[in-house]
């Protein structure tokens, strides 16, 4: 593995809502193998960057670039950058009634495997592998004949991401706030199914407001994402220590931020 | 909407001729209810009748083969290259394999394609209407309302049809299919009706199909159908329009139910170029209950028009509608429903759902859902809704590497399986999974 290898590049990043800038200028490097975890107030931002690399139209970007794998992400339609490698774990999974949650998951495979030229799964190959994946998240078969998380409980949507994730096998996985919503043993059992899944050149860019699963899932770097700004990086002590202060402490950083910015 | 003060589309001499072609030998009582019909549609002018029910319809495409009628329609299922052309693989492939089934050929009865179960009472409808013994079908259609287009156009023009009478305690073990088919190079109009009559404790399923090439020409189909539906029997009934691009198809029902009995319909538009669909359905005595479905799908410049008037007239009587309806460029879709709860008639429980998608911002919706209560103690529930496929679910079926194309189709076949996956017969619900998969070709314009 090539420590300096750039998985992905965000530089100078800024993006609007309606006109509203959100975000305000992000620098953020992920090489292949390392995870980050981002923590923020809420409205900061955090899910704005997420859905702005999985391609989400409401959010314009106004500045700044986004590469991945030296590729500019910027100008690639959502599924081409889900089919690279790319994979969003929904903070607010969508419910798709009458869309069946197997037949769902099967198309979304092919697409994948028809854009890297692979044989398209079967449906007895494809229900083999889902049947391995499921049992490995403690999930019951069940939830695949039922529709697109439709009437799923907000810790069966979380698991139904994290099903989507470790079959799609993506090389960058963002998980928006995949914690909330989990009770302890199912934030455990889905925090060993991304570990199953993350292999040496995986990545992770994880969005959460608690210490609690990063104590499963160890980030390389922790980033503070105050106003649109990334105010802080560090190690994973980090996080203790925000848990403890919280981030009025962290004040005076985004004032600064918003002084530089004025300059 | 503008009623339109425009020269009638055809002409009163026009119209005179298309009434001489449709002359037919009738028995006097039948005779005076035709001429009733006729005049109704001299007078009114034509097709501009007064009603509301009409405001949406392209009148002139609709009735443009009326204007050949004058050819005698017997000339083509005489025609035996037509009926040895049948490639009947063909029709087996998209209508499945069925023990029972009556063939329309371009609205004509075709025999030697038919095969009737055995004990069950089929007639033609002239000879019984020649029955001068048979009582109940004079008051059966000295009853009918002439004030409408649908079922006047038809009395007055209609040649023949079917009789079919369920005797009492009958059970029809296997589903009764109606083919309808449209094969035919030149325009025509062809007019046929039909009544049904069901005894008590009676039991059967009726499945029409309604099948033609994407051939050049356009023709009109009118078929109006009565139903009575006698105490405790039970009809279900379901048709598939799965026409060619030129075929205008006017289908009208009526159906009256005594008590206890139980109607279920399902409608499916999933072709042609004009297709109407009106159902008046009369609750006439204590329990009976009727659930209408419906989906739709129209594209190009198709047009679909499902009308339903539920009428209830007795107390404890139970009715159910949904309709689905998806119209993608610049095709246009109807859905007009009326429930009438009569005075009498407590304990009704009623309820009627409409949802549509516009997938074009050429493609134009119509929903007219209207509840007209006159009851104390009545369940009455409706709801109606159109929009656009949601934005969400598509980012969110994209953002897995699924092509939009291909989402947008997983949200359509979503949208539909409400309606479709409730299909108690297998072939038949293949054949509309078939149309229904097949939907969405290219980006919505
Ligand atoms: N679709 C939208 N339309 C308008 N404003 C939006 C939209 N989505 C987000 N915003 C605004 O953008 C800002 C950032 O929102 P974002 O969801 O990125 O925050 P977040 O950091 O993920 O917060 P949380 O921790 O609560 O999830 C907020 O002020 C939010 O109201
Ligand atoms: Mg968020």
């Amino acid at each position: 593995m090539n420590q300096n290898r750039e998985m992905l590049a965000i530089k100078n990043l800024h993006a609007c809502i309606n006109e509203k800038e959100i975000l305000k200028g992000i620098e953020l490097t992920i090489r292949p193998g390392e995870i980050h975890a981002i923590m923020g107030p809420n409205g900061s931002g955090k899910s704005t960057l997420a859905n702005i690399l999985a391609g989400r139209e409401y959010c314009q970007v106004t500045q700044g670039s986004i590469m991945f794998e030296n590729q500019n992400v910027l100008t690639m339609a959502p599924e081409e950058r889900a089919q690279r490698g790319i994979f969003l774990a929904f903070q607010y999974p969508v419910e798709i009634p009458g869309v069946n949650n197997a037949y769902f998951l099967k198309a979304a495979l092919n697409a994948q495997r028809q854009s890297l030229h692979e044989a398209e799964l079967d449906a007895v190959d494809f229900l083999e592998l889902a049947k391995i994946k499921l049992k490995e998240l403690h999930m019951d078969e069940s939830i695949l004949q039922r529709s697109v998380n439709e009437g799923f409980s907000g810790g069966e949507k979380k698991k139904n991401e994290i099903l989507q994730l470790v079959m799609l096998n993506p090389k960058l996985a963002i998980l928006d706030e995949t914690d909330s919503g989990l009770d302890i043993d199912a934030l455990k059992i889905v925090a060993a199914g991304i570990n199953a899944w993350k292999k040496a050149d995986r990545s992770v860019l994880m969005v959460t407001h608690y210490q609690r699963l990063l104590d499963y899932i160890t980030p390389d770097y922790i980033h503070v994402l105050i106003q649109g700004k990334i105010v802080k990086t560090g190690g994973k002590n980090l996080a203790l220590e925000l848990e403890q202060k919280g981030y009025g402490n962290l004040d005076s950083l985004q004032l600064t931020a918003m002084h530089e910015q004025r300059q | 909407m503008i009623p339109r003060e425009t020269q009638p589309l055809i002409s009163n001499a026009e119209l005179e001729k298309i009434l001489i072609s449709f002359e037919s030998e009738d028995p006097s009582w039948f005779h005076q209810i035709r001429q009733i019909a006729r005049e109704e549609l001299k007078n009114n002018g034509f097709p501009d009748f007064k009603t509301e029910q009409g405001s949406y319809t392209p009148w002139d495409k609709v009735l443009l083969p009326l204007k050949f009628s004058g050819r005698p329609i017997e000339r083509f299922s005489a025609n035996t290259d037509l009926l040895s052309s049948l490639d009947w693989n063909q029709i087996e492939s998209v209508i499945g394999q069925w023990p029972y089934r009556i063939v329309m050929l371009n609205g004509q009865y075709s025999i030697q394609h038919s095969i009737l179960p055995s004990g069950l009472e089929i007639e033609s409808i002239r000879s019984v209407l020649k029955n001068s013994l048979n009582i109940p079908i004079q008051s059966m259609f000295s009853k009918l309302n002439l004030k409408e287009l649908g079922p006047v156009l038809n009395l007055a023009c209609f040649k023949d049809g079917f009789y079919l009478h369920f005797k009492s305690n009958q059970c029809l073990d296997y589903p009764l299919v109606m083919l309808h088919i449209a094969t035919q190079a030149q325009d025509y109009f062809s007019c046929s009706h039909n009544v049904i009559v069901m005894d008590e404790y009676s039991s059967g399923t009726i499945l029409e199909y309604f099948i033609s090439g994407n051939e050049d020409q356009s023709s009109l189909n009118s078929e109006m159908t009565q139903i009575y539906l006698r105490p405790q029997s039970q009809l279900a009934h379901a048709a598939a329009y799965l026409n060619g691009i030129h075929k205008n198809q006017w289908s009208f029902q009526t159906v009256e139910q005594q008590s206890g009995s139980s109607f279920s319909s399902r409608i499916f538009i999933l072709g042609g170029a004009w297709t109407r669909h009106e159902q008046v359905i009369a609750l006439k005595q204590p329990q009976a209950s009727c659930g209408l479905e419906g989906l739709w799908m129209t594209q190009d410049h198709q047009q679909a028009e499902n009308y339903t008037f539920i009428d209830h007239q007795a107390p404890n009587c139970t009715s159910r509608e949904k309709f689905k309806g998806i119209a993608n460029h610049d095709s246009v879709g109807v859905f007009d429903g009326c429930i009438l709860v009569r005075e009498n008639s407590m304990k009704t429980d009623a309820s009627q759902e409409n949802k549509n998608i516009l997938l074009s911002s050429n493609a134009q919706i119509y929903s007219k859902p209207q509840l007209k209560i006159y009851a104390d103690d009545v369940k009455c529930s409706h709801g109606s809704a159109t929009g656009q496929l949601d934005a969400e679910a598509l980012f969110y079926l994209q953002s897995r590497g699924i092509h939009p194309e291909a989402a947008q189709q997983m949200l359509i076949d979503g949208f539909s399986r409400e309606i479709v996956d409730a299909i108690p017969w297998p072939e038949f619900k293949t054949s509309i999974w078939n149309r229904v998969n097949q939907f969405y070709k290219g980006n919505s314009k």
